[in-house]
């Protein structure tokens, strides 16, 4: 082996990093909280033999009541928990969640977080799995919250105004609370149903959301048959200064008759500061409305064309298959198809999904975008893409069709305007590795041969894609870009294909079960 | 000015630093620990750290090996305790991780196998890009030991690799 090869596979090991931005604000709070006098005096001060023995004797008893039922005693015992916002800063995957609520938000709506104050202050147990929370301020003196993924905002301290918008089918009674989640599953819900007609079925699987009110010490929960839990929450100090719920309904709650039907916020006395009150007879007509629209849709009436956004000099422009786009730093795009070839007309007649997209912070190896639907037959659209900074990288066109491998743009999209050489690379990178994933999502793929091993496998693969795919005998074999090749190992094989750029995407399959990928990051196919 | 002999450096400076090689040292922090997360952290955590010892430090050109060293070591630390994820450190745990390992898994084994400070100066090369002299001056060895170890480091992971292919 040449040390070249060497090099690049050494290379290859570690994700490449370039791009990627750091957080020095804070590594300035890091710093500053250890180095303050009073904060290094709290922690050089041994503390004495009789408060060590009181703490072993409090924490042994918390492990008691943590490790046995009493738990549940004790979690409604303490109803609310108060944390300190300085807690352990949120991983970046969640800062990048927070960063996202920006993109694509209208003008004056975006929530504005300070990501890099992000935090982990707790964790809930939710039907057995951990729930984290995370919440970081906004610049405008609200706040921003999400339990694992996504997320929600108040991006200023709320008023009467800001709950003009809850749902009609939850009677509020003050302000000062905000929930929930309600759905419905087409059953069974569970076993019960077993043998039963499948019917919609209306329920409330958790209730979540935000407590305003800073004297609030409890949550009660009402179900339908007149019993009641206590919700634990967690109160979060300035500058967030909320409280935060999540709580899994219990199984014996999800049917009518004994679902939640109220969510009351009580101060410690256990006075009404406010409560919400679930309809579910309106929930259940608008889920039938809705029921109705997916068993017959009825085509949607072709909007109306928008007048085209005014672009922001200076202006980035670039063209593919005869379409063209036209970007200004604002973030406004116009495209335009009016000289489109013949086969990207043949996608056009259904509509088309298009957008830009750029390499960001917190978007250094995916890069962000935002997609707009422009109607069939239009041949120019426009939008002004919101929270993506500009210049952009790439512009792209992706067809309303289903992706199936082998795809007929070989899984790249129907149009792709790269406006730089990292949007160039991206656009080779991520058809390589759409490509390999389509292929591992092909049914006979998924069904039996990638379950096989040895000579059976190598049978089954070129009795169904013949010349298609390629048998290697290492992973470190010549690959033309764009074929797919696999190396046999004990247990299953690991499938290749490499971009015209070099770079080199594999996915490991041992015993039916992905053990080792790297197209994750690049393609939404798994 | 020797600016050695005024000793300490600004926090201007680290923080140039910090945005100039912020990707260098993040890649070196992730081959040690193996995510991204933690990767950050240990950055994070070396900066900090610096900062509140800025004073100490005797000048601006010795801070970036000083920082080097800190990641390395921080990072090694991390890696020791939770090790939760495969870094190139701990190789013996990617046949059991589920589709988070990276390729060549043969590659990552053997880096594994190496000697502490082949490995280290591998990575400092590798994923820090340093040069021999920067390396030295990270591991407190001489330029030719360092041109030493690297062409032991390599050889030993192209027999592996070798071995592997046969």
């Amino acid at each position: 082996m040449s040390e070249t090869l060497l090099f690049e596979r050494l290379d290859e090991l570690v994700e490449d990093c370039s791009g990627a931005l750091g957080d020095w604000d804070e590594v300035l709070r890091r710093a500053q909280v250890a180095a303050t006098p009073a904060a290094l005096g709290r922690r050089l001060r041994r503390p004495s033999r009789r408060v060590l023995a009181w703490a072993v004797v409090v924490a042994s008893l918390l492990v008691i009541l943590f490790a046995t039922p009493a738990f549940g005693l004790l979690r409604n015992w303490i109803g609310r928990m108060d944390v300190p916002f300085s807690g352990k800063s949120a991983p970046y995957e969640a800062k990048r969640d927070f960063a996202d609520l920006s993109i694509g938000a209208p003008r004056g709506m975006d929530p504005q977080a300070i990501v890099s104050e992000s935090r982990k202050v707790a964790t809930f147990k939710v039907s057995g799995k951990t729930v984290v929370l995370y919440v970081a301020p906004t610049r405008k003196g609200g706040f921003c919250w999400s339990f694992n993924a996504g997320g929600s905002c108040l991006s200023s301290r709320p008023t009467a105004r800001t709950f003009a918008h809850t749902p009609r089918m939850i009677r509020e009674e003050k302000l000062w609370l905000l929930s929930v989640e309600s759905r419905f599953a087409f059953g069974p819900l569970d076993k019960r149903d077993r043998g039963k007609p499948r019917a919609y079925v209306y329920y409330m699987p958790s209730v979540s959301g935000v407590v305003l009110a800073a004297k609030a010490a409890a949550l009660r929960l009402v179900f339908e048959d007149g019993s009641s839990a206590q919700i634990p929450f967690v109160w979060v100090s300035k500058p967030i200064d909320a409280g935060f719920f999540l709580y899994g309904v219990p199984s014996e709650h999800l049917r009518a008759g004994s679902r939640p039907v109220s969510l009351s916020e009580l101060d410690s006395r256990g006075r009404l500061i406010a409560r919400q009150t679930f309809l579910w007879k309106l929930i259940e007509r608008e889920g039938r409305r809705f029921e109705k629209q997916v068993s017959s849709p009825k085509p949607s009436p072709t909007p109306p064309p928008q007048p085209l956004p005014r672009l922001k000099p200076p202006l980035q422009q670039g063209q593919a298959k005869g379409v063209s786009v036209v970007a200004g730093k604002n973030g406004a795009v116009i495209i335009d198809f009016s000289h489109a070839s013949e086969s990207v007309r043949s996608v056009i007649a259904k509509g088309v999904d298009w957008g830009c997209f750029s390499f960001m912070p917190y978007h250094e190896s995916d890069p962000a975008g935002l997609e707009t639907t422009l109607s069939p037959l239009r041949m120019r659209g426009g939008s002004t893409i919101t929270g993506i900074s500009t210049p952009f990288d790439g512009c792209q066109v992706e067809g309303m069709y289903g992706r199936r491998w082998p795809d007929r743009f070989h899984s790249h999209a129907v149009v792709e305007i790269a406006l730089s050489p990292r949007g160039k690379r991206y656009f080779a990178d991520h058809a390589a590795a759409a490509d390999l994933a389509l292929f591992l999502r092909l049914r006979p793929m998924l069904r039996e041969i990638r379950r096989l091993s040895g000579e059976e496998l190598s049978a089954a693969l070129r009795d169904r894609f013949g010349s298609e795919i390629e048998q290697l005998p290492s992973a470190t074999t010549p690959l033309p870009a764009g074929r797919i090749g696999y190396v046999e190992h004990p247990g299953g094989a690991t499938y290749l294909e490499h971009s015209t750029t070099g770079r080199r995407f594999s996915v490991t399959i041992e015993n039916g079960k992905i053990t080792a990928q790297n197209v994750r990051a690049l393609t939404l196919v798994y | 000015m020797n600016r050695g002999k005024v000793g300490g450096v600004t926090a201007a400076a680290l923080e140039q630093l910090y945005r100039d090689r912020y990707p260098r040292f993040l890649r070196l922090a992730l081959a040690i620990v193996g995510s991204r997360e933690a990767a950050a952290d240990v950055v994070q955590e070396a900066f900090a750290r610096a900062l509140r010892h800025r004073s100490e430090l005797r000048s601006e050109e010795a801070l970036e090996s000083w920082l080097w060293r800190t990641v390395v070591n921080t990072g090694r630390t991390q890696s020791k305790r939770g090790r939760r994820h495969a870094g190139l450190e701990s190789a013996e745990e990617i046949a059991s991780s589920n589709g988070h390992a990276e390729p060549w898994p043969e590659l990552r084994a053997a880096v594994a196998a190496l000697p502490e400070r082949q490995r280290q100066a591998l990575f400092l090369r590798h994923y820090a890009d340093l040069d021999y002299e920067q390396i030295g001056e990270v591991l407190g060895i001489a330029r030719g030991t360092v041109a030493a170890t690297l062409h032991t480091a390599h050889r030993s992971l192209r027999g592996t690799l070798e071995g592997a292919q046969r």
